[in-house]
């Protein structure tokens, strides 16, 4: 009876903690919506070839490769009602240009019918590309080929103005740790979590299945919920079933199968997408 | 029967520290409220700093100025004399305070870059065109920082006071904290900004 009780009691909390997080996504009307980062060069007005994308691509991927910083190029038509620097700055939190450890990214903003431009620089750009570099960029780099209307020269100009930069200095510079995210310790939670409703399910449905299924309950939440790693996931997968003998202090030599499911892939899209990189307003701006 | 009750038992700890009381949310947003704090103060800093260089270079330009460089100087000196201690961000009074200085910062320093336009010498300055980039990226960079302390002070605001982890906060002494006030209501979305690269 107590048993019963009990594991229905579980079930509820594991169903409410599971629907807490669906948390709805606010988006704010009337801004220019942010385009999908489908890849490097992301142009919405149509101003550049396929070809010239294509290369301009290739390029930063390579060179995204090559140094580790992620370089980012958007062309819009406007960013009004917003100036470019707010606009920018929602795009750059959004796409989260650069790895999280190093903050390496940076995005080239052109708007196209304001002739505005900005440059965000990351955390971990700020160094290379202080705020006078980036509008000497846009200044003198970029502003001479766009009044041209030639913009496939002066982006490629600016790529390779600030891979100049960024090449030179390979040696890191001390990057502001200013905005660290730290990796929750949640998961301490799923885990022990996982473990006691073993441990009480093993009385209700013997103790194979109930480490199965704990097993599979802490992977899932683990990785889904809480989001961390597939492996620290598949870890406290296996970890479950093991805490759970000793919280039962009985012996007890169940399986630790279970975790098995759900292997695949854990990154989704295409080969470009921002790694979780920070940004603080560093860059400038500049008109043509 | 033993090991119902301390299984059951312990899943009621585990449950209840985990699960109903939030106190993890609530460290973890007080956390985030500090370092955001941290962020703000930084870039201040790296604005005050800049005064003193800033200072000298339009004077040598436009030395008879005197009274733009006096509002600055006396404005980074307010600025200065305030103890900035981490107990400040939880002090209403010493907030406003803050504010008000760091405001008044801000206007003395646009009215000296406003005055500034009038000297093409000191325009075409090489250490002045480094100076006032500086200066333009920093007040960006505090926009941002005020603006993810304002929301993460919302967001540790909130679950200070919804149920049911306002039990636990009460329970371990956390209480609400200040928020920047904005003056105008549009200033959050449209932030002052200074930017050079409008002229002409």
């Amino acid at each position: 009876m107590l048993s019963r009780i009990l594991k229905r009691g579980l079930l509820v909390l594991l169903a409410s903690s599971f629907s807490s997080v669906a948390l709805s996504d606010i988006s704010s009307d009337e801004l220019i919506a942010i385009p999908a980062l489908s890849g490097p060069v992301v142009d919405t007005t149509g101003t550049l070839g396929a070809a010239q994308i294509e290369q301009l691509s290739q390029k930063l991927q390579t060179l995204h490769q090559q140094y580790g910083a992620q370089m980012q190029v958007l062309i819009v038509p406007t960013t009004q009602p917003e100036d470019a620097f707010s606009y920018s700055l929602r795009v750059v939190e959004k796409w989260q240009l650069g790895s999280k450890e190093k903050d390496d990214g940076l995005l080239l903003l052109i708007a196209k019918n304001d002739r505005k431009s900005w440059v965000q620089t990351g955390y971990g750009l700020e160094g290379v590309i202080p705020d006078i570099v980036a509008r000497s960029l846009l200044a003198d780099t970029l502003a001479p080929y766009l009044r041209k209307g030639d913009f496939a020269s002066g982006i490629n100009a600016v790529i390779d103005e600030t891979f100049r930069r960024i090449s030179g200095e390979v040696t890191a510079m001390p990057a502001q740790k200013s905005r660290k995210k730290s990796d929750e310790p949640n998961w301490m939670g799923g885990l022990f979590f996982g473990a006691i409703a073993i441990a009480v399910l093993s009385n209700v449905i013997g103790s194979f299945p109930a480490s199965g299924i704990g097993a599979i309950g802490v992977f899932l939440f683990v990785w889904l919920v809480i989001g961390s790693s597939l492996i620290l996931a598949l870890a406290l997968a296996l970890a479950a079933p093991v805490l759970a003998l000793v919280f039962r202090g009985s012996g007890y030599i169940g399986g630790l199968g279970g975790g098995g499911l759900g292997g695949g892939s854990s990154g989704g899209g295409g080969g470009w997408s921002g790694g979780g990189g920070g940004f603080g307003g560093g860059g400038s701006g500049g008109s043509w | 029967m033993l090991r119902y009750f301390l299984s059951a038992l312990s899943s009621i700890v585990v449950l209840v520290s985990l699960s109903g009381c939030g106190y993890n949310d609530l460290q973890k947003q007080d956390e985030g409220v500090n370092a955001a704090w941290s962020e703000v103060l930084n870039q201040y800093q790296r604005r005050a700093d800049l005064v003193p260089n800033l200072v000298e270079t339009v004077k040598a330009y436009a030395a008879h100025e005197q009274e733009v460089f006096t509002a600055v100087t006396e404005a980074r000196a307010s600025v200065g004399s305030m103890k900035i201690t981490p107990e400040l961000a939880n002090d209403p009074e010493a907030l406003a305070k803050f504010q008000a200085a760091q405001g008044s910062m801000t206007s003395a320093l646009s009215r000296l870059m406003v005055v500034s336009e009038n000297y093409p010498q000191l325009k075409a300055d090489r250490n002045f065109q480094d100076l006032s980039a500086q200066l333009e990226g920093t007040e960006n960079r505090i926009t941002v920082a005020r603006n993810r302390y304002i929301e993460a002070i919302q967001t540790y605001n909130s679950t200070v006071r919804s149920f049911p982890t306002n039990l636990t906060a009460k329970f371990t002494g956390m209480n609400t904290k200040p928020n920047f006030t904005v003056e105008n209501e549009k200033a959050i979305s449209t932030a002052p900004k200074v930017d050079f690269s409008k002229q002409k």
